[in-house]
This record gives C-alpha cells, sequence and structure tokens, in this order.
C-alpha cells in the first residue's frame, strides 16, 4: 500500500564520481515523480492537502483582511473622537481615555500564534494600566480547542503526516519486496537515490504550502503599505527557509526510518510514533511543563497584589510637604494663590506613584512569561515542531513576546498621555473658581500610537529556535546517512 | 460460545506475548497519567484562587466592619484625617465603585480533573462589580498564551487523540495477520467465520485495553486525589468511563472495518493512520472553518466603537436622562438639587444602566451571533466523533461552554440585584445628605456600614448538580455501528468473492 515502491535501475558506467553520482539523481528524481505521477494515492493526499491548505489559507486571508479592516476604523474612530470631544479639563479627558487595536502583520495569517488568544485591544485612561480585552477564543463555538484549522497547522503537522503517507516505503519496499540486492548491485550512489526521493518528498510537502503562499501575496498586495515590522523582508525570508529545514528534517528522518525499518509496517509504525510524539506529545507537554520554570500568580491574587499597593495615591505626609514647598516657592498662603495647578501637580504625582507599582507588579508576570517562553524554547532541541513553532510565530509576530511589546507600548502611550494632560493641567490654574478646560490644540498635541514590532534580535532567535531547527536537520541528517550506510552493507533482510 | 472464548482466549495470550504490545500499553499508560496529573494541577491552582478569593471577599468585609467600627466611633480622630471618600468602605459611593469586593465562583464538580475543557479560557472566579458587567465579561485567568493556543494536555487530549492511535495499532493484526501468515483458511475451515473473528478479537483487544485504561486512570485519580473516594467522586468516574467506553467502542468499529477490509497489517496500518487523521485533525477543523465562515461573529471592535459612542450619547444626554430616572424614581428624587446638578457619583449607576440600555441592540446581535455559531457548531459536531467525544468529556467534568454561559447568566442576574442594591442605598444617602449635610462621612448620609447586608452571589443548585451523562454521547455508539456494519459488508462482499 505504500505510496513509491520504485526501483530505480541504472547502470553503472565508467564516468568520473561526480557525473555519476549526479546522473543517479538525476535518474532517481525523475524515475521517482513519474511514478508517483502515476500513483493514485499520491494524488489523494495531494488533492486532499491542497484543498485543505486551500481552505486554511483563505480563512486566514479573510479573517485577517477583516480584523485588519476593523481595527484600522476602529483606530480612526478613536483618534477622531479623541481629537473632537470638545473642550473640558485635561483630568476629565484622561478619564475619556482612547482604545488602541493591535496591528497584525500580513505573516500572522500564516500562522496566527496565540492572536486568537490574546486580547485585541486596550483602553488607555488615567491611573491604571488596563488589561487587554476581548479575546476571539471567547466568542468560540465549542468544544474543539486543538488543531484549529490554519497554514501553520497545515505546515507543522499535516504536511509531515502527509510526507509519511508519502514515502514510508522510499526504501523499506525494496527491502520488503526482496530488491534490496538488485538496488545494491546497479552501482548507482544511494545517497544520491535518498537525496532524489527525499527532494521529491520534499516538493509535495511545499506543494501543500502552495495555496497559503498565494493568499498571503494576495493579502500582502491588498494591505500595501501597512505592515506593521520595521524588517518584513528578512522576517519573510527566514519564515520560508524555517519551514524549508522543518521539512527537510521530516524529509531525512523519513528516508532514515524506511532505509532502516525491516519492513514497511516496521516503517510506519517508527514514523507514526515519532510524528505523534514529536508534533503532538512534546509541543503541548513543553507549555504545560514550563509552568514551573516560572509559577504564574492567579489573576485574584496578581489584582488583589496591585490594589492593596495602590492603596492612597501617594503618600500623605509627602504630598503635604511638597504642597509646602511650593507655597514657600512662590510666596503665596494658600492653593488657590499659585500661578500653577495644585491639582495637576497632585495627578502627577498619583501618576508616577501608579506607574510605579504597575511595574513592580507587571515587571515580574512580564519576567515569569519570558521565562516560560526559554522554558518552552528548550523543548526545540528534543522536537523540531516546538522549534518551528517558536520561530514562525516569533516571525510573524504573534507569539507571546510580541504581544508583551504591544502591551508594553500601550503602556508607554498611556504614560505619555498622561504627563502631557498632567503637565497641561499643571501649568494652568483654575481661574475665579471656574475650572481650567483645555481644547482640540491639547488634544492633537499628544502623538498619535504608532506601534510596529521592533527588529527581530538575531541571536536569540539563534539560540531558541534557529539553533534547536539547524540541530534537528543535522541530526535527522546523520540518521539517514547511518540507516543508508546500514541499507548498502547490512543484511538485506 | 465455547469456541469464541477459545478464540478470544489464544488471540489475547498471543496478543500478550508480543513485547511491543506491553510496551504500547505501558507507554500509553505515562501518557494517560501525565495527562491526568496535568488536570489535576491545573484544578488545584483553580481551586486555590477560588479559595483565595473567598478569602479575600471575607477579609475585605472584616476589614470595612472594624474600620466602620473605628470611624463612627470618632470621625474626628486624626487617622481619618486625610480621608477620601472613594477610597473608603465607610463611605457608600467609595464602598460601591472601589471597595467591594464580590467575587462570583463556579462551582466545580467532582470529576473536573479529568477535562480542563474550556476552563482555562472562561475563568471560574470572576470578581463581580455593581456598576457593569464589564469586568465579567472581560474576565480572564493568568496564562501564558501559548498554552492555550496549542491546546492543553489534559487526560482528555491522551483519551481522545492518543487512545485512537493505540486501539488502531492494537487491533491492526486482527484477521491481516491470519491473511498474511495464510492461517486465514484453516480457522474457516474450523467453523469460526471470519466476522465472528473480526468483531470477537477486536472487541476483546478494545475492551480488554479499555478496562485496563480506566482502572489505571481511576486507580490514580482515587489515590492522588483528583477524584474524591466518595459517591460523587466514584460517580465521576463512572460518567467518564463510561464515555471513555463509548468512544473506544466508536475506535473499535474503526478497526473492525480496517481489518475487514485491509489484506495485510501493513495496509491496515496505513488506512488506520490516514482515518485517525481524517477524524481527528480533518473534520474537526472542517466544522470549526465552517462554522467561522457561515456564522460569524461580528469584530469586537465594532463593539468598542458602539460602546463609545453609546458612552457619548449618555454624557450628551446626562440631564434628560436623570430627570426621567427621577421622575420614575419620585422617592429619591433631590428637592434642592436640580437632576443636572446631581454629583457625578450619585448618577454613575444610572449612568452605568443607560449605558447598557443604548448597547442593548449591540449586545443582542453579537449573543444571536454567538448563538448561532454554537448551534451550528452543535449540529455540525455530529459528523464528528471526536467533537462529540471533547464535548462529552468537557461536559461530564462541568468544564463545558454550556455550563459557562449558565453561569455568566446567574452572574449577571447577580449584578443586576448588587446594582439595584446599592443605586437604592446612594439615592438614600444623597437625600439623606441633602436633608442634613455633614462636611464629611457620616451616617444618615454617605456613611455606611451595612456589609452583610449587599448580595453575595449563591450559585444554584444545577449548577453545583453533577451532570448527567451527556446524550450527545451516545451518538458514538450510532457512529460505532456504522463501522461495524461496513465490516460486515466488507466480510460479506469478501465471501461473495470467494465463492464466485
Amino acid at each position: 500500500m505504500q505510496a513509491n515502491s520504485n526501483a530505480t535501475t541504472l547502470t553503472a558506467l565508467p564516468y568520473p564520481p561526480e557525473r555519476v553520482w549526479r546522473q543517479a539523481f538525476v535518474g532517481a528524481w525523475l524515475a521517482d515523480w513519474r511514478e508517483r505521477r502515476r500513483d493514485w494515492r499520491v494524488a489523494l493526499v495531494l488533492a486532499l492537502g491542497l484543498a485543505l491548505g486551500a481552505s486554511a489559507a483563505l480563512l486566514a486571508a479573510l479573517d485577517l483582511d477583516r480584523a485588519r479592516s476593523a481595527r484600522a476604523a476602529a483606530a480612526s474612530a478613536e483618534s477622531a473622537r479623541w481629537a473632537h470631544q470638545g473642550s473640558k479639563n485635561p483630568h476629565s479627558a484622561a478619564h475619556y481615555g482612547v482604545y488602541v487595536f493591535k496591528p497584525l502583520p500580513t505573516l500572522a495569517a500564516l500562522d496566527p500564534g496565540v492572536e486568537h488568544f490574546v486580547g485585541t485591544s486596550v483602553w488607555l485612561e488615567a491611573h491604571k494600566q488596563n488589561d487587554m480585552v476581548y479575546r476571539p477564543a471567547a466568542d468560540g463555538a465549542g468544544a474543539d480547542r486543538q488543531f484549529r484549522l490554519s497554514p501553520a497547522l497545515m505546515l507543522q503537522v499535516l504536511a509531515p503526516a502527509a510526507m509519511i503517507f508519502l514515502g514510508f516505503g522510499m526504501f523499506a519496499a525494496e527491502r520488503e519486496r526482496g530488491m534490496l540486492p538488485a538496488l545494491r548491485l546497479n552501482g548507482a550512489p544511494l545517497g544520491a537515490i535518498a537525496l532524489a526521493r527525499g527532494a521529491v518528498l520534499l516538493c509535495l510537502a511545499f506543494s501543500l504550502s502552495l495555496p497559503a503562499i498565494i493568499a498571503i501575496a494576495l493579502v500582502k498586495w491588498r494591505a500595501g503599505a501597512l505592515e506593521p515590522l520595521a524588517d518584513a523582508g528578512l522576517r519573510t525570508l527566514l519564515f520560508a527557509g524555517g519551514y524549508l529545514v522543518y521539512l527537510a528534517t521530516w524529509a531525512a528522518l523519513i528516508t532514515a526510518a524506511s532505509a532502516f525499518a525491516s519492513s514497511m509496517r516496521a516503517a510506519l509504525a517508527i514514523l507514526v510514533t515519532a510524528w505523534t510524539i514529536l508534533t503532538l506529545v512534546l509541543p503541548r507537554a513543553a507549555v504545560e511543563l514550563a509552568q514551573s520554570a516560572a509559577p504564574l500568580p492567579s489573576m485574584q491574587a496578581f489584582r488583589q497584589a496591585i490594589d492593596d499597593a495602590l492603596g492612597m495615591p501617594d503618600d500623605p505626609a509627602e504630598a503635604e510637604r511638597h504642597k509646602g514647598q511650593l507655597l514657600q516657592q512662590y510666596g503665596v498662603k494658600t492653593v488657590a494663590e499659585l500661578p500653577v495647578n495644585w491639582a495637576g501637580i497632585s495627578q502627577l504625582r498619583s501618576e508616577a506613584h501608579g506607574n510605579d507599582v504597575y511595574d513592580r507588579h507587571y515587571g515580574p508576570l512580564f519576567a515569569a512569561l519570558a521565562a516560560q517562553d526559554r522554558a518552552i524554547a528548550l523543548a526545540g532541541w528534543l522536537s523540531p515542531t516546538v522549534a518551528i513553532g517558536g520561530l514562525s510565530s516569533r516571525l510573524a509576530a504573534s507569539d507571546n513576546a510580541s504581544h508583551i511589546e504591544f502591551v508594553q507600548a500601550a503602556e508607554r502611550q498611556r504614560r505619555l498621555m498622561q504627563e502631557l494632560l498632567n503637565s497641561d493641567l499643571a501649568a494652568h490654574p483654575d481661574r475665579n473658581g471656574v475650572k481650567y478646560e483645555a481644547g482640540e490644540a491639547l488634544w492633537r498635541s499628544i502623538p498619535p500610537f504608532r506601534f510596529n514590532y521592533a527588529a527581530i534580535d538575531g541571536a536569540q532567535l539563534a539560540v531558541r529556535s534557529l539553533l534547536p531547527l539547524a540541530a534537528g536537520l543535522v541530526f535527522a541528517l546523520g540518521l539517514a546517512l547511518a540507516a543508508l550506510r546500514r541499507l548498502r552493507s547490512g543484511s538485506v533482510k | 460460545m465455547m469456541r469464541t472464548l477459545a478464540l478470544v482466549s489464544f488471540d489475547l495470550r498471543s496478543l500478550l506475548r508480543e513485547r511491543g504490545t506491553l510496551l504500547l500499553l505501558a507507554a500509553a499508560l505515562l501518557l494517560a497519567w501525565y495527562g491526568l496529573f496535568e488536570g489535576t494541577r491545573f484544578q488545584r491552582h483553580a481551586q486555590a484562587a477560588q479559595h483565595a478569593a473567598a478569602v479575600q471577599e471575607t477579609s475585605a468585609r472584616a476589614a470595612a466592619h472594624e474600620l466602620a467600627a473605628r470611624y463612627f466611633a470618632n470621625p474626628d480622630a486624626p487617622e481619618f484625617a486625610a480621608l477620601l471618600y472613594y477610597r473608603t468602605p465607610i463611605d457608600v459611593r467609595g464602598y460601591a465603585f472601589r471597595e467591594h469586593v464580590g467575587f462570583a465562583a463556579l462551582p466545580a464538580l467532582p470529576g473536573a480533573a479529568l477535562a480542563i475543557g474550556q476552563a482555562d479560557i472562561a475563568p471560574g472566579t470572576v470578581r463581580v462589580r455593581a456598576e457593569s458587567m464589564e469586568s465579567v465579561r472581560t474576565a480572564a485567568e493568568i496564562e501564558h498564551p501559548a498554552r492555550l493556543a496549542s491546546g492543553r494536555y489534559d487526560l482528555m487530549f491522551f483519551v481522545v487523540y492518543l487512545w485512537p492511535l493505540v486501539l488502531l495499532t492494537l487491533c491492526a493484526s486482527v484477521l491481516t495477520q491470519d491473511r498474511e501468515s495464510l492461517r486465514l483458511r484453516s480457522l474457516l475451515l474450523q467453523g469460526v467465520g471470519s466476522a465472528r473473528i473480526v468483531l470477537v478479537q477486536v472487541g476483546a483487544r478494545a475492551l480488554l485495553a479499555t478496562i485496563l485504561l480506566i482502572g489505571a486512570v481511576g486507580g490514580a485519580a482515587l489515590a492522588g486525589g483528583a477524584l474524591a473516594a466518595d459517591g460523587a467522586g466514584l460517580a465521576a468516574l463512572g460518567r467518564w468511563a463510561g464515555i471513555v467506553l463509548l468512544y473506544s467502542a466508536f475506535w473499535s468499529a474503526v478497526a473492525a472495518a480496517l481489518c475487514a477490509c485491509c489484506a495485510n497489517r501493513m495496509s491496515a496500518a496505513f488506512a488506520g493512520f490516514g482515518l485517525w487523521l481524517l477524524f481527528a485533525i480533518v473534520v474537526p477543523a472542517a466544522i470549526d472553518a465552517a462554522a467561522r465562515v457561515k456564522a460569524p461573529v461580528p469584530p469586537r471592535e465594532r463593539y468598542v466603537q458602539s460602546m463609545r459612542d453609546a458612552l457619548d450619547q449618555v454624557n450628551a444626554n446626562r440631564s434628560a436622562s436623570l430627570a426621567r430616572f427621577y421622575d420614575s424614581h419620585p422617592e429619591w428624587k433631590p428637592a434642592r438639587t436640580a437632576p443636572g446638578e446631581v454629583s457625578s457619583s450619585v448618577s454613575r449607576l444610572h449612568r452605568a444602566q443607560e449605558l447598557e440600555r443604548i448597547m442593548g441592540g449591540v449586545e443582542r446581535e453579537f449573543a444571536l451571533a454567538e448563538q448561532a455559531r454554537s448551534s451550528l457548531f452543535e449540529r455540525l459536531s455530529t459528523v464528528s466523533p471526536v467533537t462529540l467525544a471533547n464535548a462529552a468529556f468537557a461536559a461530564a467534568a462541568g468544564t463545558d461552554h454550556a455550563r459557562q454561559r449558565q453561569f455568566i447568566a446567574e452572574v449577571a442576574r447577580h449584578q443586576t440585584a448588587l446594582r439595584d442594591w446599592f443605586q437604592q442605598a446612594i439615592q438614600r444617602a444623597a437625600l439623606g445628605d441633602e436633608q442634613a449635610q455633614c462636611a464629611r462621612t457620616c451616617l444618615g448620609g454617605y456613611g455606611f456600614r451595612d456589609f452583610d447586608r449587599v448580595p453575595r452571589f449563591v450559585a444554584s443548585p444545577a449548577l453545583a448538580a453533577a451532570p448527567a451523562l451527556p446524550a450527545r454521547a451516545w451518538t458514538l455508539l450510532l457512529w460505532a455501528g456504522v463501522f461495524a456494519a461496513l465490516a460486515l459488508a466488507a466480510l460479506a462482499l469478501e465471501r461473495r468473492r470467494q465463492r464466485g
């Protein structure tokens, strides 16, 4: 029942080894390709894979397009709302606040990463570092939490499965049918044959990603220059390269198992077991076990700690001292006589106190999440699926680190807003019992929130994802070479 | 009957003699135990958070009582000189909007550790604020998002996704090995029909393995404290075991059909893996995709914008809407203050109600869209045994979407009662303050010490009741019947071909 049971028959020729090798490679490639074209099972697997891939890509492209337009419309409406809120006290404007929305890069359509499970917008208001809200997952339909259809699922989980279907009989079929002696006798280098067959397998796997590539090109074309990435080109290149290495690792593993196994059934059993462990068990076990690396507090404990620490806006005694200093500095007796607005100064103090409290609490939380990221990445040395998952979501800016990057940028914007509004308030005391009111000029003086994900940290990416991925490929190639050596000189059984 | 028993006994003995079978079962049990461990860890964390919330609520109330006793005994004490009304529980405005600590907790069912289900997305403990449901609607537990995105590794994951692979592997050699070794003809000559071989051997292998799994997991759950060793715990284990048996029956029938159709073990293994991929990944993903396309939920960004528009509208119509409010509640109408001049802390709850009223249409639109998606998903899930199993395990553990929705509905009712209670308290306090103003918070005005009378959330008995075995789980038996019939049909065809 294997999809590939060809026997390549090449006659040993008195040519230089490179030429023999090249000819063997080309001959094996053509023979394999020809045979696969005729095999209905290959057509079935490819048709199913392409249909799924096309659905995944279409859905991803539509989702991204919809989310981007909704966020762009909402961001522009917020910007207009902020500018046209009318005359009011700057502190009222600070409480009115603005919502900011997380931008989505095009690559996030290919690998949505954590996007479905994190909030999409955050309200920037006075005194509070709000959490991001409205997770798309909260509007999800039902019980299925595993294997949400996306191009990343296709490439990380289903493409290797399709490769196993198409390639497990690569050499095992010849051994099982007693054609191994003939393969040895024909003089063609086994390495060339294995490379050719592996390359055909890789081409078939990549054909499954065609719909995703087309969809991404269309989304990119529609998006124009809206990409929120500083280094979109580099990320796209690394993204494609990463998946090439990942699928090549699987091609090498399949070659190794097929050359090593005594029968096709054994080859299939080895590969299905490896696939189950590497793509299903380890990625989930890694994220579960990472909890132990840096335990997270419960939301209740986290919020209680912040509320307790916020307590009073600032130390009342300190506030009194500061007030006394100001009165002395301006030579006046009461706050009302001050040429500055004491309310604004108090708000500045209050915000500084709040910022300090939030930093003290969110800092360790983000550090714990980052520690869990590092712990998860370690599993990339055991499973190429973990490594490519980390690489792909990092490059697509749909990972936890990118999310935190956005959260921190939004918080910086909130603080900037508060600083500008409170400074303006501090500079304008109330006159004759009438509260100071600012207008559109002040609202417009606050720079709009424009967020771009920072350029990729090459060293970190290399250590966490690229090296484990490359090590996986080297290991798989090593296994394939050892298995081919055994195929060449071991027992024909 | 004796012949069947002999067949089963011979088959099981030879199967257990294989080292591979034992290794496979050992690996399966280890993976199942690990899933149970993760489920238990999650559940303990959730329970600890729930307990901490209850402690916080109680101690906040006790601290408020203690502060009220000191303050109302001597309001002029120096320690209260810097008291801010909006930051203290002894002022009803400060208590209602900031200092009141009230949580609503979804009671955990005895089998909660057996399936995390939706519990990591929809938290079981939410803080309820008098002003609005916003804190409930956007509540989330702190989790690494990658854990949510990759899908949890728990017992449910093991049983739904990995256990079928174990069953298919265990059963792939039934009949196919006899065909390969040409032993089938001699068996048939002894009068043992191929249908009996397939059904009996597959059934026995799967049943034995499933009983082993249930025993090992059940024993570990009881011993490790994941399930209480009482009636409720055993009933939860019984429900879980029932679903495992139904689900195993489905995959056993699939294995029987494969063994009936395939000429050798390799083909059976190949086709088995293919069917597993189809049922475990492709069909559920397709259902999810269909639900997303056919029943889209409007983007939440639109919800945010509608809320902002509504808030602007409420602010713009403040005076008129407050006038209407006091017309409908003349008992709270201030004697000297015009509606537009009422302080923001007194009109704040009315403002929240107005916002809710204006947002009603949008809320309904989102709720209907979500409901449409859920019901479409539920209808479609009939064609996916894996989705049915997921839903059944989550429902039996009380970690499903429907129970969470019921919980939120109860919280919403409680929040309405809480808001109404505070509305009354604040309006009466405002009237009292208007009649006898005092410079600082005082009783008869905004002073507050009725902490024990503030409504508290109590889950309905329905939420705490153990669920029955979900009715839809029985659909798995129907699926098993379809594949068993397929197996019999394939064998009948084969017989006819051989005779022909």
